[in-house]
């Protein structure tokens, strides 16, 4: 798998070398934990203050070479997004404008002084809304700022020559007062860019230690001022390969496939035409094919199993999805696979976007999740075992809506197979709970979720087998174990106890008791309309 | 005539156990909820451990109950159908493992210590403070413990100076009284006890001496005094303490957080086991515990003060502990031979 990784890298780098900040983009910085391409923290902080990585046309990694060499230019332009129309009532903001300037915000927090200072002092959980996000964008604008001067002893504001070239020569007092104001730039918290042996620095930092060492940056400066080829940086393959990995989001390029395999396979239900039921199953198997690449280059970029956060579980949870629908499909070709995994793919993909934590989706995990034999086995068996549990689920509503029974005996082998996945996985989960803090179950909401499930899925096979479910009552169960599957795997989280808490968010509240209302709805109606046809 | 077959048959109907798993859902989930007000202990204890709880004044069954239940029911069915017959081999298997998976619960659960220890740099202990038992310690006044009893099944247990009469609540709330009564001694005569209905920390202790009424809790700042015999003592209701027949150095504890950030990446307990003539050293982190003489000790936490660092580590005794690793290779052996000779089936249909 690494070798295709590379392979791919490899290639896209030949068919887009032509690029102009090509070089810029592979230099290593340390943010937050991780050593990455400065391209990563370009598109990261442009989506922390816009929104999206690319801005009026110009790629984050060409705006970001502008704030730090040229944050003269960069000031006026209309960066920070105002999410809130309160918020321009409050600092007084042009209100025609949905995003406004640095030099903009710079007037306005000036003005607000005191405003800002009692909001920074109000601790986080008493601020309102509006308030918080005022928070926000002044935490952005410093953000912005520091950034902007992290590289201002390069600036060549004083005749031309900058507090680089000024330094360690003879010089006049003009020029000594200009260097000494350029000094408190040096105090101001930055990205740690420059790795000189083994130590990461700050520009200043560096600079104030031994300027020397700086000759690369002043001649990216240099090129960046006289719009020429950018000197070669050095790199390695796990910098390569990110830069690729930022560039072709494969996972909008999967979704689209999951997505076109669904409007097919609609369409081949109403038409019954065999070649578009083909067509649906290979977009659905590209789609797969690409979602698997995009795993395996997080892997690889990351060095650890893809499954550490919530985030990462949707992404793998959907893939199994995916591909079981594919498995389902293959066997029984009647478009029922294809239907299930491109429906489930798209689903579960969408919902991952909006999982992301702070537009970082590579952030680092805490010590106690990180590359552990039993962590990986158990999400692993377990993601297996909730995909399996949500085809399955969907499948018993086919059986439910197009009347036919005869599938059953399908459906029960499915769940066997969740069956197997969800309890092993539990057990894995006791496994490394054992392993890593002593005790092999304390009953906290995450580890109740999945053995409700494990319940859930042991009560409905035991309900068929010892008569009390009907076919009827065994699809409805099978069905309803999409809500079980959600209450355990996010519904856990908004408890906001134990060690597994992650904190309460309304919208996944609503979210899960929106989709349990409607499906008792729903499966209520089925009930009632198939019994009265049997 | 009693037919033991048929009520075997009873005992391990496949019915029964529906409404048993059910029953474990409706717990599992009011449960969890209720962690959140009352606290992960107490909701363990109400619901999940025992055999019956009243809510609105009826009984209804507890986890421990079902568990009991389920573990007879598999008893039974192993005895009256097991084969080896390969459609059914694998469903045998599996419950046999569960079988011995919910025994062993029952088990770890009735003999396993669980307590941590907390180390400065530098410290060395042979004691181990149980997480959830309680004693009673009566101290003389050079504060030298005099007399450590248990406290078991929520009460004091039979002791040489007569104690008696008490009761222990957990999650407790002091309640101002109105009135005093003449055999209340000390703070017995400002405050009352009461179950408090959120999670509050505090657990309280109630209990006669010499037909005297004494109440005392947790933490108290100032601790209520107690006369045996003319001598004055005082009385503290802490953790139970528990011997380790070996003692624990700390000799340095490191921690390591990624590059520039405060997301840990390891936490290490350098430490010397002393054990008799035998010192050795041994170094415990996240994710890789020290197994020594049946006790496992498991990097928990840490903190930080002007006096150094301490490093707090969880220690577990269980001699169940390899009960569910035979148990999931019992059952995961179980469900892949009835995955291979039933489910792939039916999916090929």
């Amino acid at each position: 798998m690494k070798i295709l990784i590379l392979l791919i890298t490899f290639i896209l780098n030949m068919a887009y070398a032509d690029f102009k900040f090509d070089q810029f983009s592979k230099i290593q910085i340390l943010h937050e934990g991780r050593v990455k391409p400065i391209d990563t923290v370009a598109r990261l902080k442009l989506k922390n203050y816009y929104g999206k990585d690319v801005f009026n046309n110009t790629i984050a990694i060409e705006w970001f070479a502008e704030l730090l060499f040229n944050p003269k230019s960069a000031y006026s332009k209309e960066i920070f997004k105002i999410k809130n129309p309160d918020i321009i009532n409050i600092l007084n903001l042009n209100s025609s404008k949905k995003y406004v300037s640095f030099i903009e915000l710079y007037q306005t927090f000036d003005k607000k002084k005191d405003f800002i200072d009692n909001i920074l002092k109000t601790p986080e959980n008493e601020l309102d809304l509006t308030n918080k996000e005022i928070k926000d964008l002044y935490n952005n604008f410093l953000d912005y700022l520091n950034l902007s001067r992290s590289f201002s002893f390069l600036h060549q504001e004083f005749n031309g020559s900058s507090v680089f070239d000024l330094t360690g020569k003879k010089l006049d007092q003009s020029a000594l007062k200009y260097i000494e104001l350029f000094k408190e730039d040096s105090n101001l918290p930055t990205l740690k860019f420059i790795n000189n042996d083994g130590i990461w620095f700050s520009p200043w930092e560096l600079f104030l230690k031994d300027k020397n060492k700086l000759n690369t940056w002043d001649q990216l400066y240099l090129s960046y001022y006289n719009k020429d080829i950018m000197p070669k940086i050095s790199t390695n393959n796990k910098i390569e390969a990110e830069i690729i990995f930022n560039k072709f989001k494969l996972d909008n390029y999967s979704l689209a496939f999951y997505l076109i395999s669904f409007l097919i396979i609609i369409a081949y239900f109403f038409s019954d035409k065999n070649a578009l039921r083909k067509i649906a199953n290979s977009s659905l198997i590209l789609g797969t094919i690409i979602h698997i690449i995009f795993i395996s280059f997080r892997s690889y970029i990351l060095n650890r199993a893809p499954v550490s956060n919530l985030y990462e579980s949707i992404v793998f949870v959907s893939l199994i999805s995916s591909i079981i629908g594919l498995l389902y499909e293959n066997k029984k070709q009647n478009g029922h696979g294809t239907f299930i995994g491109s429906t489930l793919g798209s689903i579960l993909l969408l919902l991952s976007f909006g999982h992301i934590n702070s537009n970082d989706s590579m952030s680092m995990v805490v010590a106690v999740l990180d590359t552990n034999f039993w962590l990986i086995t158990h999400v692993i068996t377990i993601s297996i075992g909730y995909g399996a549990t949500l085809v399955a689920s969907m499948l018993a509503h086919i059986i439910l809506i197009k009347k036919e029974f005869k599938l059953i005996k399908n459906l029960h082998g499915l769940l066997i197979f969740s069956l197997l996945f969800v309890i092993v996985g539990t057990m894995l989960g006791g496994i490394w709970a054992d392993q890593s803090w002593g005790r092999f179950w304390g009953w906290d909401p995450k580890e109740n979720g999945a053995l409700l499930v494990s319940l859930w899925l042991l009560f409905i096979v035991h309900g068929k087998i010892s008569g009390i479910f009907n076919q009827i009552l065994f699809a409805i169960a099978s069905a309803f174990s999409s809500v079980i599957v959600i209450l355990a795997w996010f519904g856990v989280n908004l408890l906001n106890v134990g060690l597994h808490s992650y904190g309460f968010s309304s919208g996944t509240a609503y979210s899960i008791l929106a989709l349990s209302a409607v499906e008792i709805v729903l499966l209520t109606a089925l009930y009632f309309r198939n019994k009265l046809l049997m | 005539m009693i037919n033991i077959r048929n009520i075997l048959r009873l005992i391990a109907s496949t019915k029964l156990f529906f409404y048993e798993c059910f029953w474990l859902m409706i717990l599992l989930i009011v449960g969890t909820v209720a962690q959140k007000y009352e606290g992960l202990f107490e909701t363990q204890k109400t619901y999940f451990f025992s055999y019956y709880f009243l809510k609105w004044h009826i009984p209804f069954p507890g986890g421990g109950l079902i568990i009991l239940l389920m573990s007879i029911g598999l008893m039974a069915r192993l005895i009256l159908d097991f084969n080896f017959k390969k459609n059914k081999l694998g469903i045998h298997l599996v419950h046999l493992g569960s079988l011995f998976l919910l025994l062993g619960s029952m088990f770890s659960h009735l003999n396993s210590i669980e307590g941590s220890l907390i180390l400065k740099e530098g410290e060395q202990k042979n004691t181990i403070t149980d997480y959830k038992e309680f004693e009673l310690t009566i101290l003389d006044d050079q504060s030298t413990p005099f007399l450590s009893i248990d406290i078991k099944n929520n009460e004091v247990v039979s002791n040489k100076l007569g104690i008696n009469n008490s009761k222990i609540i957990s999650n407790c709330e002091l309640v101002k009284k109105s009135s005093e009564l003449k055999n209340e001694i000390g703070f017995a005569k400002l405050f009352d006890f009461k179950k408090s209905s959120s999670e509050s920390g505090i657990t309280c202790l109630e209990f006669k001496y010499n037909n005297n009424v004494y109440r005392i809790f947790n933490d108290m700042p100032k601790l209520q005094s107690l006369v045996i015999d003319g001598k004055e003592y005082t009385l503290k209701l802490q953790n139970k303490s528990v011997t380790l027949p070996f003692s624990v150095k700390l000799n340095d504890f490191q921690k390591e957080f990624h590059p520039d950030t405060l997301i840990s990446k390891s936490f290490k307990s350098l430490v010397t086991i002393s054990d008799g003539k035998l010192n050795t050293n041994y170094t415990i982190q996240m994710n890789l515990p020290l197994r020594y003489k049946g006790f496992t000790f498991y990097q928990s936490s840490f903190s930080e003060n002007s006096n150094g660092e301490s490093s707090e580590l969880a220690v577990v005794k269980n001699s169940g502990e390899l009960i569910p690793y035979i148990s999931t290779i019992i059952i995961t052996l179980g469900l892949l031979i009835h995955l291979f000779y039933n489910g792939f089936n039916k999916l090929r249909e």
